[in-house]
C-alpha cells in the first residue's frame, strides 16, 4: 500500500495538467480551470509549508533497500507527458481558430459530454493562460528526461520545442550543472535581481551557451555553423510545426497566441531556475556543494508536484539519479514550496524581504570564507546595506 | 545599457521584419499550407536572427555579477 501511494503522489501534476486539457476542450468558462487549479494549488502549497507538521518525506526505500519508486511506471508517467502536451497545445490550437472564423458560440457532444463551441475573446485568453501554465509546469519533465541519454533525452528537447526553448536541454546539463552559483552560470541568479530581469537573461544565457558550443563543436567537426548538425538550430526548428500550426489557425492572434503561451512557459522555467540558487554563491574552481542549492522544505505539493525537483541538493550532487530516488541531504532550506514562493517572487519587494533573511544565515552557517567576501559585495552591490555581511567592493 | 540597445534592435528588426510580411499580405494566405509553412521559417528565421542579435549586442557585459 505504502508503495501504491509514493508512486501515485507523482501524477498529481499529470492530474493537473489533464484537467487543464479537459477545461479548454470544454470551453465556457471552464478554460479558466487551469489557472484556477494554479492559484489553488499556490494556496494548498503555502498552506502546507507553514503547517510544518504536513511533511513529505523522499520517495524512500524498503527493508532490502529496494527504492519504493516503481521505475517503468513512473517513467512511462513522464513520457505520457509528451502526447498530452501536444494534445494541450492542440486544444488551445482548436479554440484559436473557432475564435478567429467567429465560430458562434454553441455545443456539442464530445465522449459523453457538452462541449462548448465558439469562444469570446475573455475566454481566448483564460484558455491561453491556462494551457500555457501547465505547458510550462511540464518543464519538470522535460528536465528529468534532459539528464538521460538516447532517445528519451530527444523527448526532451520535442517537449521543450513545444515552448520554443529545446536548448534548455543542453544548456542545463553541459552548463547549468557544471557552473551553477557563478556568473558562468546565466541560471544563477545574484542577489538583488529582479525574476523579471532573471528571465530575459537566463533565457537568452542558455540559449547563448548553446550558441557557442555549437559554434566550436562544428568548427572542430570541419563543418558550417549553419548546418543540420547545427544542435542549437534544430533546436528552435523542433518548434516550426507549433508556429505553424498556430499561424494557420488564427494568423497574427494565432501567432500572438503562441507567443504568450510561449511567454508564460518560459517564465515558469526561469522561476525554477530562479529559485533554486537565489543568491548562492560559489568561488570559481571550486566544487560543487550541498550548500549551493536550496532544497525547498517538505511541503507535500511542491515535493509531489514538481516530482522532487525541490531535492536540489541531492539532484545537483547526482544529477543522473531519478527523482524518486533523490534524498535529504542538509541542503538551505527556504521553508516554502515553490509554488507559494511564485507568488512571492511576482512582487519583488516581498521576495527580498523573505529571501534576505534566509541569504543572512546562509552566509553565516553555510558560506566559506572565499564565499562570505563574494557575499558582502555582492550584498553591497544589490543595496543590502542592512544585511550582517556587507563590504564595498 | 547594451542588454537595453539588444532590446531595442530585437524589437526594431522584428517589428520591420513583420511590417513587411503586412505589406506582402501573408496573413491573407495563412490557411494555405505551403504559404503557412513558408511563412513560419521565415518567423523561425527571425526569431534565431533575434536571439543572435541579443548575444552580439548584450555580449559579456549582462551576465557579469559584479561591475
Amino acid at each position: 500500500m505504502h508503495k501504491f501511494l509514493v508512486n501515485l503522489r507523482y501524477f498529481f501534476t499529470p492530474s493537473l495538467i489533464f484537467l487543464s486539457l479537459v477545461g479548454v476542450v470544454l470551453g465556457g468558462n471552464w478554460v479558466w480551470l487551469g489557472v484556477c487549479l494554479f492559484v489553488a494549488a499556490i494556496i494548498v502549497d503555502y498552506l502546507t509549508s507553514a503547517i510544518k507538521s504536513i511533511h513529505c518525506e523522499p520517495a524512500g526505500r524498503d527493508e532490502d533497500g529496494e527504492t519504493y519508486g516503481s521505475p517503468g511506471l513512473l517513467k512511462a508517467m513522464m513520457w505520457a507527458q509528451y502526447p498530452v502536451f501536444v494534445a494541450l497545445q492542440l486544444s488551445l490550437i482548436w479554440r484559436v481558430y473557432e475564435y478567429t472564423s467567429g465560430v458562434p458560440i454553441g455545443s456539442m457532444e464530445l465522449f459523453g459530454l457538452t462541449v462548448q463551441t465558439g469562444v469570446t475573446g475573455w475566454q481566448m485568453i483564460g484558455a491561453t493562460i491556462s494551457a500555457a501554465m501547465f505547458l510550462g509546469l511540464g518543464i519538470m519533465f522535460g528536465h528529468e528526461l534532459a539528464h538521460t541519454k538516447g532517445p528519451t533525452f530527444v523527448l526532451a528537447r520535442w517537449m521543450m520545442a513545444l515552448s520554443g526553448i529545446a536548448h534548455f536541454c543542453y544548456a542545463h546539463v553541459y552548463n547549468h550543472h557544471l557552473e551553477l552559483g557563478h556568473q558562468d552560470d546565466p541560471a544563477t541568479s545574484p542577489r538583488g535581481r529582479s525574476i523579471y530581469k532573471h528571465y530575459l537573461l537566463s533565457h537568452f544565457g542558455q540559449s547563448r551557451f548553446l550558441y557557442i558550443m555549437e559554434q566550436q563543436r562544428l568548427k572542430r567537426l570541419g563543418k558550417p555553423f549553419i548546418s543540420p548538425q547545427n544542435r542549437w538550430i534544430r533546436g528552435y526548428a523542433m518548434s516550426l510545426p507549433t508556429i505553424v500550426l498556430f499561424w494557420m489557425a488564427g494568423g497574427w492572434v494565432g501567432l500572438g497566441v503562441m507567443v504568450a503561451a510561449w511567454a508564460i512557459a518560459g517564465f515558469e522555467l526561469e522561476v525554477l531556475n530562479y529559485l533554486e540558487h537565489y543568491g548562492l554563491i560559489r568561488e570559481k574552481g571550486k566544487p560543487i556543494e550541498y550548500h549551493h542549492s536550496w532544497d525547498v522544505g517538505e511541503s507535500p505539493i511542491t515535493q509531489w508536484g514538481f516530482i522532487e525537483i525541490g531535492r536540489q541538493g541531492d539532484h545537483h550532487d547526482r544529477g543522473e539519479t531519478h527523482f524518486w530516488e533523490l534524498e535529504e541531504v542538509g541542503s538551505p532550506d527556504t521553508g516554502y514550496g515553490y509554488f507559494a514562493m511564485f507568488a512571492m517572487l511576482l512582487v519583488p519587494p516581498v521576495w527580498e524581504a523573505f529571501i534576505k533573511p534566509r541569504l543572512a544565515e546562509w552566509d553565516k552557517n553555510y558560506a566559506s570564507e572565499g564565499e562570505q567576501k563574494i557575499a558582502a559585495r555582492m550584498n553591497y552591490q544589490a543595496g543590502w546595506h542592512d544585511m550582517p555581511l556587507c563590504a564595498k567592493p | 545599457m547594451k542588454t537595453f540597445l539588444a532590446l531595442l534592435s530585437i524589437a526594431a528588426f522584428t517589428a520591420v521584419v513583420g511590417a513587411v510580411l503586412v505589406m506582402l499580405g501573408v496573413e491573407q494566405h495563412h490557411t494555405n499550407p505551403v504559404w503557412a509553412i513558408g511563412t513560419a521559417i521565415v518567423f523561425l528565421v527571425t526569431l534565431l536572427i533575434d536571439v543572435w542579435m541579443f548575444f552580439a549586442i548584450a555580449g559579456e557585459e549582462a551576465y557579469q555579477w559584479e561591475k
